[in-house]
């Protein structure tokens, strides 16, 4: 109950970071162009004054949930860096703050898919790293796996676009290609041999 | 009205201007004299192409020239000096400063690009492919030079002057390979334009000469040695500067660089097809089509900013001229392709699957399925901006790992059964009888590896794949070397196989290096504070924080931390920059292993100098990467050696494959 309201407590000063006015929170929950601008410069300076103050791990972890927490963090994106870093590799003072929200919720026994879902509500499907195979993104995972059987179907029709080909005789085998050759056979019309 | 030239307020800027324009105006009637003399077949007229390159060449290199004088000599009435150097800076950070921005790098790359057709213009020969190859060079260098010339010029007149310039971009002086990486890329990435404008001509001319075959793989392989070289050394690159330890981040512009290789990597392979076999023709013109235009979509993402990345530090107008260019080749490649392939239709048999060509075609199937998964997840953000109006989806290392770590695996099982399988077909139980030893010693290397702990599949497997392939070599090697009396011998007359067997071998030790140093990476941070009473232990190593201290360098500071693990002194820095003054730079203190590497990165340092706050990290076998990758350079090097052509003819059936 107490970590509960803990994250409740939690979420709004993670908004409030970075944030100049209300006008900026506003943003920032659903990502829109501004977004964009926020230069990572920002996000650096902001590294910078967390400098002065080191900030501690809040929980202890055990070994497997540690795991997960830092799985969790390398499939977050740091939504106010340009970099495309996740929170686990951004120095920023919001990936900071991400973190150890994950590490908090962990404790609190909700799932993986819970916490991205925490995040992406406040954030936007922009910090997800791991895109989820709903929606959309389905087009982004099958393509490859289409794309994969696609063009083993096109080399499977190709290497058989003959029928097996007949076992090459001796005399063809001593005979090495000669692209001359070939090239002047084509221009007399004749055939190989 | 673009203003390219003022005489009053530089004399140096002046002369770089008129010797671009110069080059321009070359580039333009080489251009229409490769033309006219491809359709009236006239030498002369081609002569006279071919001799334009020559001045081309030349005032691009003077223009070059021109601009490396003004970087050292700070002239801040140049505007691309003005713009990105700096007196205070060192000098060797005056000459990287002539490709750390858009304007020089592209100029650079003009300047390569025009260096390569000098080479192609002495090497080219008379032949029906000759015009419509110096055409097509003449069209990139139209493209670029026109470029650096006009909308990215770095001459153009300065509005106001400036008593010291605004120095270079501060995360790219943070480090030597600046002088490395873009000069190996570019080289990769121009070095393909010569093999593309060979595949125009062979298109246009309708015919491939026994020459074309020879050259472009040459040609190719060149680039391909570079692309490899610059993209493993950008890897290293960020594992020595950014701070975090690792090399590959599926970053957009490290994926654009990427792809060119995939697509190069297939097509080194299934010219092997047409060299021996006569087949692949319009296959393979496809792919150096589609690969040389890859490098300049990736150009295209490295320079319109449409693409978060590291890398994005350079706009500006060239974006959609970028796009423009691409859409050019695509579509007078692809026109050509779809005008002319009828004219490259293969004549010769169709091979079995099972034959080394069904090994190099099966190759091919997974190197383009990689290429369009990486395309696909480079540009599926952007397309999802183009639909919903935001930024609303990010693909990160977990969805290019689900599908690289498979099809990696994939490449190097076919990469251990090629050199067993003989042209044409293979006879099932001969192969059976040849892959015994080897499939036995990678389930062999597995279960020692399992043995000693290791647990994960994705490393089990490479672990297996990487036995499978050096005992197939290695039986290859010792049967060739039986037959032909001597290793030695065998070495001397082949040494464009054993140039592919050492590459291959290369690539084992770098798949090694990747597979253990991505698993088995340990991360772990802490506060250390000076004059601790006793050693933090992490990761199993002692840490002692035995000083800070602060140093000047005139272009910036350095916060110097001096930590003993176990012992052993690291110094690891934070740089800032006068150009960034709240910008920190992390400089790690690497101790590099043969077994693992130990990396000490500052992230925050007490004003007051009494604490620092650290990251370690222990990752197992990175420096394998980096040696792989050389022996990989090198063996591509040895292949590039030619024997005498009698040993050449007799290889085929004097050396014959493990299956016969």
């Amino acid at each position: 109950m107490t970590g509960r309201m803990g994250i409740e407590v939690l979420a709004p000063s993670l908004l409030a970071g970075e944030g100049r006015g209300g006008g900026a929170v506003q943003q920032r929950t659903r990502p829109s162009r501004t977004l964009r601008l926020l230069p990572a410069a920002l996000c650096l300076l902001l590294s910078f004054a967390h400098a002065a103050a080191p900030t501690t791990p809040p929980a202890t972890l055990a070994p497997a949930q540690e795991q997960r927490a830092v799985a969790i963090q390398r499939n977050l994106r740091c939504p106010l860096c340009d970099t495309g870093e996740s929170i686990a590799e951004s120095r920023s003072d919001i990936s900071i703050k991400m973190r150890s929200s994950v590490r908090e919720q962990i404790v609190d026994g909700r799932s993986d898919s819970e916490i991205y879902t925490f995040f992406s509500q406040r954030y936007g499907n922009f910090v997800l790293l791991d895109p989820p195979k709903t929606g959309r993104n389905l087009l982004l995972w099958s393509a490859p796996l289409l794309a994969l059987a696609g063009g083993g179907a096109v080399l499977w029709a190709f290497l058989r676009r003959k029928g097996t080909a007949a076992p090459a005789s001796a005399a063809q085998d001593a005979e090495p290609y000669d692209s001359y050759l070939d090239q002047v056979r084509r221009d007399t019309g004749g055939g190989p041999g | 009205m673009l203003n390219l030239i003022s005489f009053q307020s530089s004399a140096l800027g002046s002369l770089g201007q008129i010797a671009l324009l110069g080059a321009l105006a070359f580039t333009l009637a080489g251009l229409a004299l490769a033309f006219v003399g491809g359709v009236r077949a006239d030498a002369r007229v081609v002569e006279a192409a071919r001799r334009a390159t020559w001045a081309v060449f030349a005032l691009v290199t003077l223009g070059i020239l021109v601009l490396l004088v003004a970087l050292l000599k700070d002239d801040f009435t140049v505007r691309y000096v003005a713009e990105h150097s700096m007196r205070a800076s060192p000098t060797w950070i005056k000459i990287t400063s002539l490709w750390g921005a858009l304007e020089g790098s592209i100029l650079l790359w003009a300047w390569l690009l025009s260096g390569f057709a000098f080479i192609l213009s002495l090497t080219l020969r008379r032949d029906a492919l000759r015009p419509w190859a110096l055409g097509t060079m003449f069209v990139s260098l139209l493209f670029f030079v026109g470029l650096c010339a006009t909308i990215a010029s770095p001459f153009t007149p300065v509005s106001g002057l400036l008593a010291d310039g605004r120095g270079p971009n501060p995360a790219l002086q943070n480090h030597w390979m600046m002088a490395v990486h873009p000069v190996l890329l570019y080289l990769g990435f121009v070095g393909l334009s010569v093999p593309f404008a060979y595949a125009v001509a062979a298109l246009v001319t309708g015919r491939l000469s026994d020459h074309w075959v020879v050259v472009t793989r040459r040609w190719t392989l060149v680039a391909w040695v570079f692309l490899t070289a610059a993209i493993v050394a950008g890897g290293w690159w960020s594992y020595e500067t950014l701070g975090w330890g690792g090399y590959w981040a599926w970053d957009p512009v490290e994926n654009a660089s990427f792809i060119p290789w995939l697509l190069t990597t297939a097509f080194l392979h299934s010219i092997q097809i047409q060299e021996k076999r006569g087949l692949m023709r319009s296959w393979n013109v496809w792919l150096i089509v589609l690969a040389y235009s890859s490098t300049v979509l990736g150009t295209f993402l490295n320079r319109s900013g449409i693409v978060q990345s590291v890398h994005a530090f350079a706009g500006g107008p060239v974006g959609p001229v970028f796009l423009g260019f691409l859409a050019f080749l695509l579509i007078v490649g692809i026109g050509l392709a779809a005008w002319r392939a009828p004219a490259l239709r293969d004549e010769a048999e169709v091979p079995a699957p099972i034959s080394r060509e069904g090994a190099f075609l099966a190759g091919n199937w997974l190197f383009l399925v990689f290429a369009f998964m990486v395309l696909l997840g480079t540009l599926f953000p952007t397309f999802v901006e183009a639909v919903q109006g935001r930024r609303d989806a990010s693909v990160g290392p977990a969805f290019y790992n689900a599908f690289a770590i498979p099809l990696g695996l994939g490449l190097m099982l076919l990469m251990g059964v090629g050199p067993l399988l003989p042209w044409r077909r293979a006879d099932g139980q001969g192969l059976m009888r040849a892959l015994v030893p080897l499939l036995a010693s990678g389930v062999g290397a597995a279960l020692i590896a399992f043995v000693f702990g290791i647990r994960a599949t994705g490393v089990l497997l490479t672990i297996a794949l990487a036995a499978y392939n050096i005992v197939g070599l290695g039986l290859l090697t010792a049967r060739a070397a039986r037959q032909s009396g001597g290793l030695g011998r065998t070495l001397q007359a082949q040494p464009r196989r054993y140039g592919a067997y050492t590459a291959h071998i290369g690539l084992v030790v770098l798949a090694l290096g990747l597979a253990f140093s991505g698993a088995y990476r340990q991360d772990a941070q802490a506060t250390l504070n000076l004059r601790a009473a006793a050693p933090i232990t992490l990761l199993h190593e002692q840490l002692e924080l035995t000083g800070l201290r602060q140093q000047d360098r005139g272009f910036g500071t350095s916060a110097i931390a001096s930590v003993s693990i176990d012992g052993k002194p690291f110094e690891a820095r934070l740089n800032t920059y006068v150009q960034a003054p709240g910008t920190l730079f992390p400089a790690p203190a690497v101790r590099y292993g043969a077994l693992g590497d130990t990396y000490l990165v500052v992230t925050s340092i007490d004003p007051k100098g009494q604490w620092a706050s650290i990251r370690l990290i222990e990752s197992p076998l990175v420096s394998w990467i980096w040696w792989g990758t050389l022996i990989i350079c090198l063996g591509a090097g040895l292949t590039l050696v030619s024997p005498a052509r009698p040993v050449l003819r007799a290889a085929p059936a004097g050396l014959a494959p493990a299956t016969d």
